[in-house]
């Protein structure tokens, strides 16, 4: 699916249409409804760190000054703009920033802006400060930008948009949406239908195409499978003695690492990648509704919304224990964890294994430390 | 029952006999390139000291770095499962232990009934372990097993302030063309790994009676930095190194 994407990409710049570069929590919806081709960015990284190429790119940002300790997706992007044609994806003539789920990422992509000199659009979405939704405030400030990014994408594409062309964009991701929300209840029979390692590859149609058909037929091709997986009562794994919940994205240049607990009947059961982006949108209110989506993000705010929803998994899905991946360089994933891990101990009495790595840079993996750290883990419940 | 657990470390072999809950036989060898040969050589050394022949045993267990590598062990057990079982089985009051070997340290908190409910681990660099104290040793030349002894006539440690090992090399390597004297120097290693320690102790949070393992555990100066930094006194078994092995041979008694 990621290669049709990339291919059609191609494609439709080829054909005249416009390539945004944008990030994977933007309003992407929209982006679609525009007939605009949006290039999520770290998902590109994300292929590129399992086909073992992203090294370079880092090394590129790297030779340029920047440090080796901040965020490798970062640094990553900075050094496709550096050689954008010789990239799997194509050149952007747009650029879409946010500034979640990290503030950085506006700057990273200036760097992106100035080398290629084409215009971008900011998108401010203010930090969530309350458990929670967020405010009418922020919603209102949110709402305001997405019209006026209405107006700057309109006047880059010669397209107007219609609120029919809108509304049956949101009507799409909101079906989706409702869709990967029934698979998600599917999973939380035992034996785990389906693992957070599927997860972290299925849940890519929610980031890079909510909006279109695409998504809609996927997912209920996937609704489809898990349950007949459930009716069945068949599990990932044999012997499933420990449901386990993963925290924050893997080591994609390593996916194995998500199948390392099985080796002692663990199973992943669940992650909280999906909610990164999973969320409903208002139709009546097409674009508050994309805004309030964003601010309610339980990254962008305060840590009482992750431990809420840990909390949720936790309860819902049965689980033992919880590994909580700490990218290198992030200060949102990895800010919180401690307070999450303890928060789950002392309501459930689950430990949590806190791993520190990087999500795309594998110059610092240790296979073997991961397995033993996996191991003492698992050990804790036995 | 006789039971023999045996722990395949990154610097050191050991194995342990025990006869219904008591140890009744060790033996330590170096690991070398093979874990396979040396966990054959250790196992007969521990058996051949109390004349038992290995068709007398009734269960081995491997625990360790190299745990996979003892093909005719019936079971391998995880490394922080028998730190937890040796460890109690050494100071049954302890709740708090630390194990340096040659390559990892790890703090663990146990509750009341011996589980363990939390741990930490050093991440990614040696410093803070035994093989940041044999270099420091050589760069030093001075005997390892002299290390504590020569650190206790220190008058004031110097700062190794490196969060590397190799650095901390250099900073050492400098102090000496400073003419700093090496007792000083000693100490200041022994802080630096007690820093280390301390780390790994304030993520768990110290509860009850202190233990340590590990082949560190027998230099005198780190143990003492260690209780100076933590105001506790920490229990040293008469032999750290087997700790290990004696909880590999205490769980597989418990599970067969």
């Amino acid at each position: 699916m990621v290669k049709q994407y990339y291919a059609w990409c191609k494609e439709s710049k080829q054909a005249g249409k416009k390539v945004v570069w944008t990030v994977g929590l933007g309003p992407n919806e929209l982006l679609h409804a525009f007939g605009l081709v949006p290039i999520f960015l770290e998902q590109y990284s994300i292929v590129m760190a399992g086909r073992h190429q992203v090294t370079r790119y880092l090394e590129m940002a790297e030779n340029l000054g920047f440090s080796r300790d901040s965020c490798s997706y970062h640094r990553a992007l900075i050094g496709y703009a550096l050689e954008p044609d010789e990239l799997m994806i194509p050149r952007p003539d747009l650029v879409l920033t946010t500034a979640t789920p990290c503030d950085s990422s506006s700057k990273s992509f200036i760097n992106v802006v100035t080398r290629l000199g084409i215009p971008y659009y900011y998108l401010d979405i203010p930090f969530n400060c309350a458990e929670g939704a967020g405010d009418t405030h922020q919603f209102d400030y949110v709402e305001e930008q997405l019209k006026e990014l209405v107006s700057f994408l309109e006047k880059e594409t010669g397209v107007s948009l219609t609120s029919e062309r809108l509304g049956e964009a949101v009507g799409l991701a909101n079906r989706a949406n409702d869709l990967w929300a029934k698979i998600n209840d599917l999973r939380k029979a035992v034996p785990c239908p389906m693992t957070a390692a599927d997860e972290m590859g299925l849940a890519y149609p929610l980031f890079q195409l909510p909006g279109t058909e695409q998504a809609v037929q996927f997912y209920e091709r996937v609704l489809a499978e898990v349950g007949e997986r459930v009716r069945k009562g068949e599990g990932a794994i044999a012997n499933e003695r420990y449901r386990i919940l993963w925290l924050g994205p893997a080591a994609w240049y390593h996916l194995r690492l998500l199948n390392y607990v099985e080796d002692y009947g663990g199973v992943l059961v669940k992650s909280d990648f999906d909610y990164l982006t999973h969320g409903w949108i208002d139709p009546k209110n097409p674009l508050r509704g994309i805004g309030e989506k964003m601010i309610s993000g339980f990254l962008n705010g305060v840590v009482g919304n992750r431990i809420q929803l840990a909390r949720r998994f936790v309860q819902e899905y049965r689980i033992n224990g919880v590994i909580a991946f700490s990218h290198f360089g992030c200060r949102q994933y990895g800010g919180g964890q401690r307070a999450v891990k303890d928060a789950l101990f002392e309501e459930f009495g689950i430990p949590t294994l806190i791993l520190e790595g990087d999500n795309i840079d594998e110059r610092n993996y240790a296979d073997d430390q991961v397995r033993s750290r996996i191991e003492d883990f698992i050990s804790l419940m036995m | 029952m006789i039971t023999v657990g045996i722990d395949i470390g990154a610097l050191n072999a050991k194995a342990v006999v025990m006869k219904d809950g008591t140890i009744i036989s060790w033996s330590i060898l170096t690991t070398g390139d093979e874990g396979a040969v040396v966990a054959q050589k250790v196992f007969h050394a521990a058996l051949e000291n109390v004349q038992i022949s290995p068709k007398d045993v009734d269960q081995i267990a491997s625990t360790g770095y190299g745990k996979e590598t003892v093909l005719f062990a019936q079971r391998q057990v995880p490394d922080m499962v028998c730190q937890a079982k040796g460890s109690r089985w050494f100071l049954p009051s302890g709740r708090t232990f630390i194990d340096i070997g040659a390559e990892t340290s790890r703090a663990i908190r146990l509750d009341g009934r011996g589980k363990v409910v939390d741990f930490a681990v050093n991440d990614k660099c040696a410093s803070g372990t035994g093989l940041f104290l044999e270099t420091m040793a050589k760069a030093l030349e001075v005997p390892l097993a002299d290390m504590g002894r020569l650190a206790s006539l220190s008058k004031g440690p110097v700062a190794i302030s490196s969060m590397c090992a190799v650095f901390a090399e250099s900073e050492v390597v400098s102090h000496i063309h400073q003419k700093v004297s090496k007792s000083d120097i000693l100490a200041g290693i022994h802080q630096s790994v007690a820093q280390r320690v301390l780390g790994l102790l304030d993520k768990i949070g110290i509860e009850g009676d202190v233990g340590i393992s590990g082949g560190v555990a027998r230099n005198g100066g780190v143990v003492k930095a260690i209780e100076e930094r933590i105001g506790l006194p920490i229990f040293v078994p008469e032999e750290p190194q087997i700790v290990e092995a004696v909880g590999c041979a205490l769980f597989v008694a418990e599970v067969a």
